[in-house]
């Protein structure tokens, strides 16, 4: 009887290693671990990393549309105070002055475009099975495939119809005023004060207050974990999820960070 | 020796009273008018131009109208910016870069002249690409827009290594799947971009240098 193949659910932190979007060795490592398996995604991940990434450099392109270069753009921009926002930026400097000249806004927008329509696209090819979506996020299943004669008109749509979404079913997913698997997590102590997503829900479930989009961004960790089922390992480098997936009693593996491959250091 | 006159009638023509033969609003065939014209040629590259002219008016007894006309023609830009123009433009730069392309395994037996002759594929494309884009600039709905991304696309599987993928004829197809459908098409369209993306990743080509995600463990890490 041919061996069943596992089966690996990729959690936000890992996927830049699944799409081979960080260094060789790194990539190699990733592969090592889950060759034996099926990759999949969920909604919520989906989501997740286009919240975190995809509409940062789609924002920061219509940005940079609004000056007459690069340098002045980034010179505005480099007021964020996100330490996320500010490693991209950093990132995109050398991108954008790759040619060593001062590109004009609008090229360097559309670059920056280009570089984030691709990575979501290459998201979509790696995974292309997925979880039951338990959450009832809406926002995970958005397509990105800009008409790039009319790229910026596109680009605004997607952002606004993004930005719209206020509400999802990730509520009565949470059911915190009942005793769900939720409300039963935030009782243990390495959950609702180990982790800065336990501490959030916590903080959420006192409080009283509803859960909109804006809130579910401090509690994707806790999301992630309560919707895993069984059937699914969960691939992760944060390391939150240990404590997590040890409560849920989830399968789940931890890779190395990239800094840790390259630096060699040990887990 | 002055000469009294008693009578308007009998004062010489320079000395007879002068009376407008027309109002601010009213410009009778008393005024004379100056006519001056000056034509823009606006030429391709759009660079800033100037034209002095001078106009003499003589003096007169009623105001000279001048009627200044400055007009711009845009003929000639406007032709070296139309949508077929530009299509025709990309199409035969398109085919350039794909025989360029095609000749390469007979370069492929030595890594070193290798470089060299995968190097100017490289270079047309980004060429192809500025003059698309400058050619757009000031357009809201571009024409060319998809070319370019998929210009984009080819240009970045040369970056980074990924030149030494053309040894490949797999990689080398795909590019030129590509290449093949901006050299003969009137227009690039949506469904073109994702197919050309689709076929440069089967074939293991990296479409797109330059995203930087990070790690959420590195975060916690270096910001506490």
């Amino acid at each position: 009887m041919p061996k069943k193949k596992k089966r690996y659910l990729v959690e936000t932190s890992a996927v830049r290693a699944a799409i081979a979007e960080t260094t060789p060795r790194h990539s190699r490592h990733f592969l090592e671990v889950t060759n034996d398996g099926e990759l999949s995604t969920s909604l919520y991940i989906r989501m997740e990393f286009i919240r975190r990434w995809i509409c940062y450099y789609l924002a920061v392109a219509l940005k940079v549309d609004f000056f007459n270069n690069v340098r002045d753009a980034l010179s505005f921009e480099s007021e964020t105070f996100s330490p996320r926002d500010l490693k991209t930026l950093v990132h995109l400097v050398s991108v954008l002055y790759g040619n060593g000249k001062d590109v004009r806004g609008t090229e360097a927008a559309k670059e920056i475009i280009h570089i984030a329509v691709t990575t979501l696209h290459k998201f979509d090819r790696r995974f292309r099975s997925q979880t039951p979506n338990s959450c009832g996020c809406k926002r995970g299943g958005k397509a990105l495939r800009p008409d790039f004669n009319n790229i910026f008109g596109d680009v605004r749509e997607f952002l606004r119809a993004w930005a719209s979404e206020k509400t999802c079913g990730l509520e009565s997913f949470l059911d915190l005023r009942k005793p769900s698997k939720a409300s039963k997590l935030l009782k243990i102590n390495s959950v609702s004060e180990g982790t800065s997503s336990g501490k959030y829900l916590a903080k959420f479930k006192e409080t009283g207050q509803p859960i909109t989009c804006k809130e579910c961004a401090k509690i994707g960790d806790i999301v992630i974990a309560l919707e895993q089922h069984a059937a699914w390992c969960l691939v992760h480098i944060d390391s939150a999820f240990d404590a997590l997936c040890k409560e849920t009693g989830r399968p789940h593996i931890r890779i190395k960070s990239v800094k840790a491959i390259e630096e060699d250091v040990p887990k | 020796m002055y000469k009294s006159f008693t009578s308007s009638e009998s004062l010489p023509a320079l000395f007879q009273p002068r009376v407008p033969a027309y109002t601010p609003s009213d410009i009778s065939w008393h005024t004379p008018t100056l006519t001056r014209e000056v034509v823009h040629e606006l030429g391709s590259d759009f660079e800033d131009s100037q034209i002095d002219d001078v106009i003499k008016v003589g003096p007169s007894p009623f105001p000279t109208l001048v009627h200044f006309k400055s007009s711009v023609r845009t003929a000639g830009a406007r032709a070296l910016r139309s949508a077929p123009y530009l299509a025709s433009v990309r199409r035969r730069e398109a085919n350039r870069i794909a025989k360029l392309i095609s000749s390469l395994p007979t370069h492929a037996a030595n890594a070193d002249e290798f470089v060299a002759w995968v190097h100017e594929p490289l270079a047309r494309i980004r060429t192809l690409l500025d003059t698309l884009t400058t050619a757009e600039q000031f357009r809201d709905a571009e024409f060319e827009g998809n070319s370019c991304e998929i210009l984009r696309q080819l240009r970045d599987t040369f970056l980074n290594g990924g030149w030494q993928s053309y040894i490949n004829a797999e990689a080398r197809a795909a590019a030129l799947s590509a290449l093949r459908r901006l050299g003969a098409a009137d227009e690039i369209t949506r469904d073109d971009v994702y197919e050309s993306l689709d076929k440069l990743l089967d074939a293991a080509l990296n479409p797109s240098i330059g995203f930087a995600g990070d790690d959420a463990e590195e975060e916690e890490t270096i910001f506490g």
